[in-house]
This record gives C-alpha cells, sequence and structure tokens, in this order.
C-alpha cells in the first residue's frame, strides 16, 4: 500500500522536479556548456561570423606560438600584476590596519574606501582620465604647483602600465580591505595583550602577531588579486587602447581586439583558451606554493 | 620584593562605573585571590595591575611607586589569560622565547631560561609542538611556562582554569599551589569558582558590583563573613538565609523566623534589633538531624523534604520551611526521603544574624 502511494506520488510529482530545476538547466545549457563545446570547435576553425566558418586544423595554434604581439600582450599583463598585486596587499592591509584601530568616522571611512568597488569600472577609468591627463590632469597640475617636473602618466610606455596598476588598485582596494579587516577581527585581543607585557612594540605586535595570523587572508588576497589581475581590460581599453606602443595592450584587450576588431573568431578563441590554461597554471603554482609554505 | 597596593581607585568604562574606589594591599609573596560573580570587576583590577586597563580615579603602587601611567612591559609582571593566548603560528619553545627574544636576551640565555621553565612544569617534551597539537592542559601548562620563564616579581592569573574539565582543574590547583612555594612571587589570581578561591588564596578579596565585600583569610571568610554577599557567596552549596524578627522574653533575646516555626537564643548584641525585621544565616553544614554535641543548643524546626541529592560520603536534604528554601548537609545515612516531613537541629552558636536593609552582619 505505502509503496503504491510512494510510486504515485513519485510519478505525480514527474516532471516537477525538472521544472523547476530548468531555468538554470537552460542557463547552463546556453550559456556555459554551448559556448566552451563551440569554443572547442572554433579552435579549429577560420570564421570572421558572416561568411561560413573554414576548417583550418591547428594553423590557429601555430600562429599563436608566432604571435609577438601576443606574447607581449601576456608579458604586459605579468607586469601588471608584478605591479599590481604587492601594492594591491600593502594598501589594503595597511588601510584595513588603520580602519581597524579607534580612529574618528571609522564606519565613514570603512564605507567610503569601499565606494571605487561599486562604482562602474568606466566611471572610475574615465575620472582616473582626468587625474592622469598630461597638461590639465590634475595630478601633473598639483606637481607643477609643487615645482616639479610632469609625468608622462599615461604617454610614456615606461609608465603607462604602472599608472594602470595603481588606478585599478585603487578601484579594487575596498573589497581586500574588507577581507584583512575581517582577518584582523579575528585576532583575538589577549594575543595582543600577552605580547604588551611581555613588551613587543607595535611594529613587533605587527610582525610577530598580526601577519602570521592572517597568513591564510594573504594567500587569498594573492590569488583574487591574481586571477582579477589577468582579467584587466576596461582600463587600458578606454584609457589607452593598448598603447602607446602596446605598452598597455594586456592580454584580454588583444584578445577582445581580434575577435571584434578584427573579427578572427577561430584564433581569438584559441588565445582565449590558452590564456585560460596560463591562469589556472599561474593559479595552482601559487597554491602549492602556498601550501608548502604552511 | 612586590608590594601591589591600590589606592581608592575607580574605573569606568563610560558612563558604567566597573570599579568604585577600591583600596586593597596585596602583600610580598602573598597569593591573593579576586573572587566574585561574572562581571564584579574582579577581572578588570587584574588588568588595572597588568597596565592592559587604565585607572580613571586613584593610584596604583608597585613597591611603593606609582604605576597608573606605566606601560605594562616595565611593571615586571606576567600574565596567564583565560584562553591562554598562545600564540598559534610558534611551537611551545617559541611562545616561551618571545618575550625573551623580544627584550634582545641572547640565543644561549634564552634556551637555558625556556628549558629551565620547561623542566619546572614537566613540558620539556612539548616544546617543539604548536598549541594546536596539545590538549588544555598541556596548553595551560605553557601558558604558565610563557609567565614564568621571565621570571617576573608579579604573577597575574586571569580565571586560568576555568577552560579545563573539573579533573584537571583539581589536579591544575595543586600545582599552581606548589609553583607558588617554589617561585616565591606575589601572585594575584582571579576565579569566580570559590573553591579555587579557599584552596589557593593565602587571603582573599570577595568582590561585588565593583567594590570588595571584604578581604580576609579563607577560613575567616567562612567563619566571619562581614555582610550577607560574602556569607552567601563563599560555601557550597550557600548558607540558608532565614527572615524573621528579634523578640524578647525572660530568658532573653530570641529569633523567630517569619512563619512562627523556629525559635532560637539570640545573643545580646541584637538588642537594639528587638521587634525589627532582621535575617539569620545558617550554612547546610550545621543543620543536623539530631543535636551533635551534648554542650551546645540547638534550635529544632520542621520542614518538608522536597528533593535529596546523595553524593556517596554525604547527601544534601534541600527542605522548605513555609515557603524558604533550606539546604542541609548531612551523612549519608541521616538522608531522609523526599516528600515526607522531617526536624533539623541549628546549631545556635553557628548562627549568623545580618542587617535586613544593609545586609551587614550585626552578630
Amino acid at each position: 500500500m505505502t509503496e503504491h502511494i510512494t510510486k504515485r506520488s513519485r510519478n505525480r510529482n514527474g516532471l516537477l522536479p525538472y521544472l523547476i530545476v530548468s531555468p538554470y538547466l537552460i542557463h547552463l545549457l546556453l550559456f556555459v556548456l554551448f559556448p566552451v563545446v563551440f569554443s572547442i570547435v572554433l579552435t579549429f576553425h577560420k570564421w570572421n561570423i558572416i561568411s561560413p566558418m573554414e576548417y583550418v586544423g591547428l594553423d590557429n595554434f601555430k600562429r599563436l606560438i608566432q604571435d609577438r604581439l601576443f606574447w607581449k600582450a601576456i608579458l604586459n599583463t605579468l607586469q601588471f600584476l608584478l605591479v599590481h598585486i604587492p601594492l594591491q596587499i600593502i594598501a589594503a592591509l595597511a588601510l584595513a590596519y588603520f580602519l581597524n584601530q579607534k580612529i574618528f568616522m571609522r564606519p565613514f571611512f570603512r564605507a567610503a574606501f569601499f565606494m571605487p568597488v561599486v562604482i562602474s569600472g568606466v566611471v572610475v577609468t574615465i575620472l582616473w582620465q582626468q587625474l592622469y591627463g598630461l597638461e590639465t590632469g590634475l595630478l601633473n597640475r598639483l606637481l607643477i604647483g609643487l615645482g616639479l617636473n610632469r609625468v608622462e602618466w599615461l604617454s610614456n610606455p615606461v609608465i603607462a602600465m604602472i599608472s594602470i596598476a595603481i588606478m585599478a588598485t585603487w578601484k579594487n582596494v575596498g573589497l581586500y580591505v574588507i577581507l584583512f579587516l575581517v582577518g584582523l577581527q579575528a585576532v583575538p585581543r589577549s594575543y595582543y595583550e600577552a605580547a604588551e607585557v611581555e613588551g613587543a612594540t607595535a611594529w613587533q605586535q605587527f610582525r610577530y602577531i598580526t601577519l602570521p595570523a592572517i597568513n591564510p587572508t594573504i594567500f587569498m588576497v594573492v590569488i583574487l588579486s591574481t586571477i582579477g589581475g589577468f582579467s584587466l581590460f576596461i582600463e587600458p581599453y578606454i584609457m589607452t587602447d593598448g598603447g602607446p606602443l602596446n605598452s598597455t595592450l594586456s592580454a584580454m584587450l588583444y584578445i577582445y581586439k581580434q575577435a571584434f576588431g578584427y573579427y578572427h573568431m577561430g584564433y581569438s578563441v584559441t588565445l582565449g583558451l590558452f590564456f585560460a590554461l596560463i591562469i589556472v597554471a599561474v593559479v595552482v603554482i601559487q597554491k602549492l606554493a602556498i601550501e608548502k609554505q604552511d | 620584593m612586590a608590594v601591589i597596593k591600590f589606592e581608592h581607585v575607580t574605573k569606568n568604562f563610560g558612563k558604567i562605573t566597573a570599579i568604585r574606589n577600591v583600596d586593597l594591599e596585596i602583600r610580598d609573596k602573598e597569593f591573593m585571590v579576586l573572587v566574585g560573580p561574572s562581571g564584579c570587576g574582579k577581572s578588570t583590577l587584574l588588568r588595572m595591575i597588568a597596565g592592559l586597563e587604565e585607572i580613571s580615579a586613584g593610584s596604583l603602587y608597585i613597591d611603593g611607586q606609582i604605576v597608573n601611567d606605566l606601560p605594562p612591559k616595565d611593571r615586571d609582571i606576567a600574565i596567564v589569560f583565560q584562553n591562554y593566548a598562545l600564540y598559534p603560528h610558534m611551537t611551545a619553545y617559541d611562545n616561551l622565547a618571545f618575550g625573551l627574544k623580544i627584550r634582545g636576551f641572547k640565543k644561549s640565555a634564552i634556551k637555558e631560561k625556556v628549558l629551565e621553565a620547561a623542566r619546572v612544569l614537566e613540558i620539556e617534551p612539548l616544546l617543539d609542538r604548536k598549541p594546536k597539537a596539545m590538549s588544555g592542559g598541556q596548553r595551560q601548562r605553557v601558558a604558565i611556562g610563557r609567565a614564568i620563564v621571565r621570571d617576573p616579581k608579579v604573577f597575574l592569573f586571569d580565571e586560568p582554569l576555568s577552560n579545563l574539565d573539573a579533573k584537571l582543574r583539581g589536579q591544575m590547583r595543586l600545582e599552581i599551589a606548589s609553583l607558588h612555594k617554589k617561585l616565591q612571587a606575589t601572585i594575584v589570581y582571579v576565579t569566580h569558582d570559590q573553591v579555587e578561591a579557599m584552596t589557593l588564596g593565602d587571603r582573599i578579596a570577595v568582590i561585588n558590583q565593583g567594590e570588595i565585600q571584604q578581604i580576609d583569610t579563607p577560613q575567616n571568610l567562612y567563619n566571619f563573613p562581614k555582610n550577607r554577599f560574602v556569607a552567601g557567596f563563599i560555601g557550597s552549596p550557600p548558607m540558608n538565609f532565614i527572615d524573621g524578627v528579634i523578640r524578647r522574653s525572660a530568658k532573653g533575646l530570641f529569633f523567630e523566623d517569619s512563619s512562627g516555626a523556629l525559635y532560637a537564643a539570640a545573643p545580646q548584641a541584637l538588642e537594639a534589633y528587638t521587634c525589627r525585621n532582621i535575617v539569620m544565616g545558617i550554612r547546610p553544614e550545621h543543620l543536623h538531624v539530631r543535636p551533635e554535641k551534648e554542650a551546645e543548643r540547638y534550635a529544632s524546626f520542621n520542614a518538608e523534604v522536597q528533593l535529596v541529592e546523595r553524593l556517596g560520603h554525604e547527601s544534601f536534604a534541600f527542605v522548605r520551611l513555609h515557603g524558604t528554601p533550606i539546604a542541609a548537609r548531612l551523612a549519608p545515612e541521616d538522608a531522609p526521603e523526599a516528600n515526607t516531613t522531617m526536624t533539623l537541629y541549628a546549631a545556635i552558636h553557628r548562627m549568623h544574624f545580618f542587617d535586613k536593609e544593609t545586609g551587614k552582619v550585626i552578630a
């Protein structure tokens, strides 16, 4: 009897579970699985969206290996990360440290430093264009006002990527400040009190207690900002279009240009997949390094 | 040498007064226990000695020197925290060595001192371990080791045993007592556990609501509590309190409880309280099922037995005297059955009398 009822109710429910998960299922098929499969197919084809796809075998991969501009874009991105990640960690940790003290208007400052995170990247970039302007930019006016030489923030190939890294740091720092704040607040006060009684200075307390205690947070920030940094796109796209002399051409920007600038869909997808592999490799290496240190 | 002296010390947290005008002198090499219920201010007093809490008013002296504004590191004290506060990323050795390293001791000197402290506390096998890999009792030992390694003038213990299980607590209690003998240092020990207070302290300061209620030896606190709070706090189960009045008869003064079921001769000192409400206190161990000694006088009364707890070596009878709950500590063979009526004999010379309004002891 009971078996009969269970069977019946199961039958009656038949389609309902599928109906409930169908929105997600459709999304998954349409926007995740299909693009992945289609991309892999595309890597073996030449396609400009309008004409039919043309099978080219491994040509796209051969081209990638010989594409010096792509390698430069990767190098540029790594250069960006080299400035961005340490800057991000130091700035976020310093801000979190001070925002964790009993300072005047603490809630206001905590909110203020988070603001750029929720502001659109386009808006932030346009804002910083005003700061970085060569003649009329606020920063250069300030420098000239102080009697110093102006800086070619965005027009000097050596400096431009650094300028972008500084801006990206400003934009994202609030997020990492929050992560660090959580980490700092998880350190029991008695650790500091014990250290204070032992005679440790504020710096020694930071060095021997705070830093080791928030180690896991630091590693998390490194990995998150690495992944975030690899997807550098909006800033150079709006500010410099990859210039000057391709010095701010990020990998993502180059892939985008291949796709929607030159309509090299097959090649662009090949670059994209290859770049994804690089990101995975870097993050795995970081993770292994962290685990080894632990 | 280390004498600690509080002089009219007050501590405010915003509008709340945590410590009110405290005077307390802790003698050299004394084991002083600060005891009281949660939130009474005992930990705040301890943290003031450590310099972790500012003093709002009054003066604190260590060896005659005012230390109100002296930073913790210059007070030559060590503190053992309730949660141990061992640094989780350091081994026991590094935890012990940390303070010495900070103070610029040489590596060889550090090693010597750490090993010596480890030997005293028998934690040598733990030195390579991090706190995560130790039991609660082992962490406790390492935390104490961190305190003794610097050989300070004063040791401060902030409820150090409250995170341990009952058996381990008893064992550590003995060890702390013997450590005090070995170290010959001044110890200030905060606890809410009266058993710890009674067994460890040379003297005990009972604190309630930011004020010191009484400072005395454990035995004196038990025998001569100054007020109702101390009487109720020291002793387990706590002292029984019975409301009543003092009356006069041809034979002299006597106490009559509010239900009229208990009469006891009262000392002459209660003369001024004649016909006034009063509270009589009697400890559970001073209630008996029969008169114990020929020479002593007892007041007998009937009470309804509500509950009996048998602990093997003794029993507690929880009875009611016309609504007033009363506990009696009895020999196991004297334990009554629940829901019966029994006669109890209260030792008259063991009674305490308190002013009903102020709670102060009268006689």
